[in-house]
């Protein structure tokens, strides 16, 4: 009894499963499904697959270097059954693929959180890169007449600094047109209550909200 | 109702055309082709990438042309895939 590999997939193929053609050329060429069989008959190249062992193990995707991976072999020299050896084999192969389990289970895990930092670094450089988008309230303000000595101290200043320049500006402006002292919140000023109303205003016009 | 027939025509293995790895071998070593009545331009005209015998070597020349010659043979210029290659992929090899 022999465990063979799928031509196409390279995955195990037990005894009374898949389908074997013979070319020919008498060339054997053994498949461990109908999807593999098929996609042989089509002509698909395995490496191009990307299910296939073929094409995960040299993507490293999958654990190909290690010395519980070199235990599988094929003997074509028969060897004279002995039952101690037999017990030791099978003792043997149960420990190795134990150990072989949790090394690929560690590689899998490493690999995944590789990918994980990799996909949060595209998305912290995506939000640094688009700041000014998050930034909707002060960019409605930016459009507004008022904002003409605002611009000028945010020049110099970060960008945090620069939203919240904004706002204090438009609030000193809105005080001095109603007339409002220093330190008072006033209706709709950004600092008071009706801050929604202001940023919703377009035109400019915030003695309407 | 069923499959239908082309289907089954293009993806049996009853008249299987030429592989991709005997395509290789081919382009390395060119078969010699002989007179033969049967085969369309009496076997004289035939292309190896795409495994196929055309009338004349005017056709000939015009299917080296197409995009589809170009491209079997492009594909049959790389290392074929073999029983060893998938073997090794999950790490048997023979003692």
């Amino acid at each position: 009894m022999r465990i063979e590999k799928c031509w196409y997939c390279s995955s195990n193929i037990y005894p009374g499963h898949g389908i074997q053609f013979v070319r020919n050329d008498a060339k054997i060429f053994r498949f461990c499904r109908s999807k593999c069989h098929r996609h042989f008959k089509m002509k698909h190249n395995p490496r191009k697959a990307k299910w296939t062992k073929a094409y995960r193990s040299s993507h490293g995707k999958e654990m190909t270097i290690d010395p519980t991976l070199e235990f599988e072999k094929r003997r074509n020299a028969p060897v004279r059954y002995d039952r101690d050896l037999m017990v030791q084999t099978i003792q043997a192969m149960k420990a190795v693929d134990r150990i072989k389990t949790k090394r690929q289970e560690r590689f899998q895990k490493t690999r995944l959180a590789a990918q994980q930092k990799f996909r949060k670094s595209i998305a912290d450089s995506v939000l640094a890169k688009n700041a000014t988008l998050l930034r909707g309230p002060a960019k409605a303000i930016k459009d507004e007449n008022l904002m003409a000595d605002t611009v000028r101290v945010g020049e110099a200043a970060t960008q945090k600094k620069r939203s919240t320049a904004a706002i204090k500006a438009v609030d000193g402006s809105l005080r001095r047109k109603k007339g409002l002292k220093k330190g008072m919140v006033g209706k709709g000023t950004l600092s008071g209550g009706k801050a929604k109303a202001v940023r919703r205003d377009k035109d400019g016009d915030v003695e309407m909200a | 109702m069923g499959r239908s027939k082309g289907y089954r025509k293009k993806h049996g293995t009853k008249h299987r055309g030429r592989d991709t790895d005997q395509i290789h071998r081919d382009l390395a070593n060119p078969p010699a082709h002989k007179i033969d009545d049967d085969l369309p331009g009496r076997g004289q005209f035939y292309c190896i990438s795409c495994a196929r015998y055309f009338i004349t070597e005017d056709v000939l020349k015009k299917h080296c042309d197409s995009k589809q010659h170009k491209r079997r043979l492009k594909t049959a210029l790389e290392a074929p895939w073999t029983q060893q290659d998938a073997e090794a992929a999950v790490g048997l090899t023979t003692e």
